[in-house]
């Protein structure tokens, strides 16, 4: 393999890497603000990309379109918070609410696939596939698009979760939501803002994903997969740890799909995965945790 | 001696919290059944019973962290039934759990600060920084935590996080604090400093109202006003302070 050749997978790989990295944080998200596992994402994932297309074909401004995108993704996201809340206040443990919301997404997909069809349809967005050359290798703009809103927003939560008013109850909810709410943090507010910011995730990851392949109800099981293999890789809790993990499967899944084909590259992710599992099955978080608490041990 | 049945907790002109018929639980299965009390202002009122009794139960559901399936629970003439914690910390009303009321990733400074904003009435700087200001004033009154106000919650022993839980509720200058077993698996000393605490939040401004869930009657001789046993989610016997330490050891050990 050529140096070039290796350059153009590595950058491939990274942002393949910073879309997987994206989807498991915006499941990572939901998943510190209520435990849950926010299955139904890939529905949601779905749902924007024909929505985006329904813009594109009634010839609607872009930022009248991108306001219809935010919104229609917000409400699939608290729709489905919503339904997680009203069963957890009838009862329904954490396990039940992922069953749950495995349904939703079984039920959305399903719905998607009656009024759309199961055809593929293509993403029509040029202006996500033209590309310029850096030296050697060649960036793509719907790549550089999504890796600046990702990486921002990921700033824009490690900010949160440092400075502000905000900060502290955030990071209560997130560590220990049950001593947070008898602390009087508004923990339904909490639970909002992250599947607010999971919804702006999902518009990003939609697009990326459609103008890389293609639009079809069930594109957003894929990406599903991929982030919750990052997830549990990195561990539950972190979302630093999500995100690279997720960055760091999509640097093998290219490198995977050039060296050995991609019929390996599904192999390699779930192989990792295997890999964390037998040797630190809190995932790589918790590992970087007990050495931490290793070190402090004596300074506390 | 006066033993009373459950029905003996009559509505009363004194009562600030006054609990009727509650029946709840943590899953499908009520561990509270039809359970009433009512607490006075200022009174000391004890929660006694064996494990399992319900006792926790029926503190988590007057603090809103479960839903009762029927009843009333109403504090200070305001029906406050399946309200939020959020809403009943800015009531007044402030609750220390069982072995933590504390989020051990956050530093003892944080976790003081993480209640502040949160008792605001309204909106206003002015209330917040009140709120914040009480925060400040609990780290003159326990050196103990000003010491280690940068040391990571998780990483203090049994009785000092449950000072720390105890110091956290003195910044929401409660009208009716629940304390649930506030000296289970403690030493001697721990415990002492903890009912030094106890005694100096009581001494402080207002008197006000307390539950506190406790098997290990001893430690709070000539402390109660009234007590309330438990027994299979049901409230078996009621009667005042006095009654409790008249009791014989046998009596008093079958009752908690």
């Amino acid at each position: 393999m050529s140096y070039q050749l290796f350059l153009q997978v590595f950058a491939n790989g990274l942002f393949t890497g910073i879309l997987f990295g994206g989807i498991a944080v915006a499941l990572a998200v939901c998943n510190l603000a209520d435990r849950s596992l926010h299955v139904a994402i890939g529905s949601v994932i779905a749902l924007v990309a024909y929505f985006w297309l329904a813009i594109i074909r009634g010839e609607l401004p872009v930022v009248l379109g991108f306001v219809l995108l935010v919104g229609i993704a917000l409400a699939g996201n608290l729709i489905c918070l919503a339904i997680y809340r009203w069963l957890s206040r009838r009862g329904v443990n954490a396990e039940g609410i992922v069953v749950a919301s495995f349904g939703l997404l079984i039920a959305g997909n399903s719905a998607l696939e009656l009024i759309y069809g199961t055809e593929l349809e293509s993403m029509r967005a040029p202006w996500l596939q033209g590309n310029v050359k850096l030296g050697v290798v060649r960036f793509y703009y719907g790549d550089l698009l999504m890796s600046v809103v990702v990486l921002s927003m990921m700033a824009g939560l490690w900010a949160a979760l440092r400075f502000g008013g905000l900060s502290l109850q955030l990071r209560s909810v997130f560590h220990d939501s049950r001593e947070a709410a008898i602390a009087g943090v508004n923990i339904p507010m909490i639970q909002v803002l992250a599947y607010c910011f999971s919804a702006v995730l999902v518009i990003i990851i939609a697009l990326a994903i459609g103008s890389r392949s293609s639009v079809h109800p069930h594109m957003g099981f894929f990406p599903l997969l991929i982030g919750i293999a990052a997830l549990v890789t990195g561990g539950l809790g972190s979302v630093r740890s999500a995100f690279l993990s997720g960055v760091a499967m999509g640097i093998i899944w290219d490198f995977v799909g050039i060296y050995f084909g991609t019929v390996w590259q599904f192999a390699s992710v779930f192989g990792i995965l295997a890999v964390v599992l037998l040797t630190a099955p809190e995932g790589l978080f918790s590992l970087k945790f007990r050495w931490r608490r290793k070190a402090t041990k004596h300074s506390v | 001696m006066t033993a009373t049945s459950p029905s003996a907790a009559e509505p009363s002109e004194y009562a600030e919290l006054q609990i009727s018929g509650l029946t709840a639980g943590y899953t499908s299965v009520d561990v509270l059944r039809d359970a009433s009390l009512v607490v006075g202002a200022g009174e000391v009122v004890l929660l006694t019973g064996h494990n399992g009794a319900g006792k926790s139960c029926l503190v988590e559901t007057v603090f809103g962290l479960i839903a009762p399936s029927s009843g009333t629970i109403t504090w200070l003439g305001e029906d406050i039934t399946g309200l939020s914690p959020r809403a009943l910390l800015k009531r007044g009303i402030v609750l220390v759990p069982q072995g933590g009321g504390v989020v051990k990733n956050l530093t003892v400074w944080e976790n003081l600060q993480l209640i502040a904003p949160n008792l605001a009435v309204d909106r206003s700087k002015s209330a917040k920084s009140e709120a914040n200001n009480a925060a400040y004033a609990v780290l003159d009154q326990v050196p103990f935590l000003a010491e280690r106000r940068n040391q990571i919650a998780g990483s203090l022993s049994g009785g000092q996080l449950r000072l720390l839980s105890i110091a956290r509720a003195l910044i929401a200058q409660p009208k009716l604090l629940i304390i649930d077993e506030p000296f289970l698996g403690l030493s001697g000393t721990s415990g002492d400093l903890i009912l030094d605490l106890f005694d100096q939040m009581q001494q402080l401004g207002d008197r006000f109202s307390v539950i506190v869930v406790e098997q290990q009657l001893f430690r709070l001789t000539g402390r109660i006003d009234r007590y309330y046993a438990m027994n299979q989610g049901q409230i078996i016997r009621n009667g005042d302070g006095e009654e409790l330490w008249s009791l014989d050891t046998e009596e008093l050990w079958s009752l908690s």
